[in-house]
């Protein structure tokens, strides 16, 4: 059966001319919720594209460590794609009455921002630099977590 | 079986708090009375997180997940959606189930479910375990 969140992601990295990706993983639930993986690699770079209970999101990791992924928002934080404040702002405060929004990373715009960041990110998570960028992007996991 | 279809069957996207109380008592009827196996139901286990690793981590541990079929899953409004979700959790908690995490807490996306999971359960006095990987009770 086709994955429905493949058939998405590849639209839009066709649509951003980004089709030399390389779809490594992907699986599918039908049966439960729909829910989808889809793991690409793109020169140093890994994608994990995730549906879980009909949010599409995204984390990045490096093709040097290709089991590890780093939170997004991590990452958009380092590269000046979003700050704090926008992250903490976003779906605060938190109202249980209400289903959660979905992630503020939008499959389309980290897509469009990886696009345009695509070299920086790529040297970022190369052999040579993953370990400095794995120590940064730590450090700015911990001080999303501090003001959670 | 029946009961859980003929409420979702009934239930569609505006109608209002009568669906959303349908929809809500179908998606648990379905999880607890038919979806899970005798041993799982029998567990005082749950797992949470992100797809697929909670998938895999519920079925090696033999614990419980909160499961919609899609079919019924998509008849559902996000509102109704959310209330399933919820209502898995305050049954979750009322068990006084081992709520362990297949994916750190550190991972959640904010706006996501599995984010949104974590805050509920930490408005009712639980905490993240130190390595991230549990939610453990108050004292």
């Amino acid at each position: 059966m086709n994955n429905p969140l493949v058939d998405i992601v590849e639209h839009n990295l066709g649509a951003l001319g980004m089709s030399e990706a390389i779809l490594e993983h992907e699986s599918y639930d039908p049966k439960n919720f729909g829910n989808a993986e889809a793991i690409y690699k793109l020169g140093n770079l890994h994608f994990r594209f995730i549906r879980d209970r009909s949010h599409d999101f995204v984390s990045i990791g490096s093709s040097v460590s290709p089991r590890h992924f780093f939170n997004i928002e991590d990452v958009a934080v380092w590269m000046g794609w979003i700050d704090f404040e926008e992250l903490h702002n976003y779906d605060t405060p938190l109202d249980f009455s209400k289903p959660p929004p979905g992630p503020i990373l939008k499959l389309t715009r980290v897509l469009s921002l990886v696009l345009k960041d695509v070299v920086k990110l790529n040297e970022a998570f190369s052999s040579d630099k993953l370990m400095s960028t794995r120590a940064e992007l730590k450090e700015i996991a911990h001080r999303r977590l501090s003001a959670t | 079986m029946a009961l859980g279809f003929i409420a979702l069957n009934l239930t569609g996207p505006g109608k209002g708090l009568k669906g959303l109380k349908l929809a809500d008592e179908a998606a648990d009827g379905l999880k607890y009375l038919d979806e899970i196996a005798p041993a799982k139901r029998a567990s005082k286990q749950s797992v949470l997180g992100s797809y697929p690793d909670y998938v895999k981590l519920s079925d090696e541990l033999g614990a419980r997940r909160f499961d919609v079929p899609k079919p019924n899953w998509d008849r559902m409004t996000p509102d109704e959606q959310w209330a399933a979700n919820r209502r898995y959790l305050d049954r979750m908690i009322d068990k006084g189930d081992e709520v362990i995490l297949s994916n750190s807490a550190s991972e959640a996306q904010r706006g996501t479910t599995f984010f949104r999971e974590i805050e509920y359960l930490k408005s009712k006095g639980y905490q993240v375990s130190e390595d991230g990987m549990k939610m453990l009770p108050g004292s």
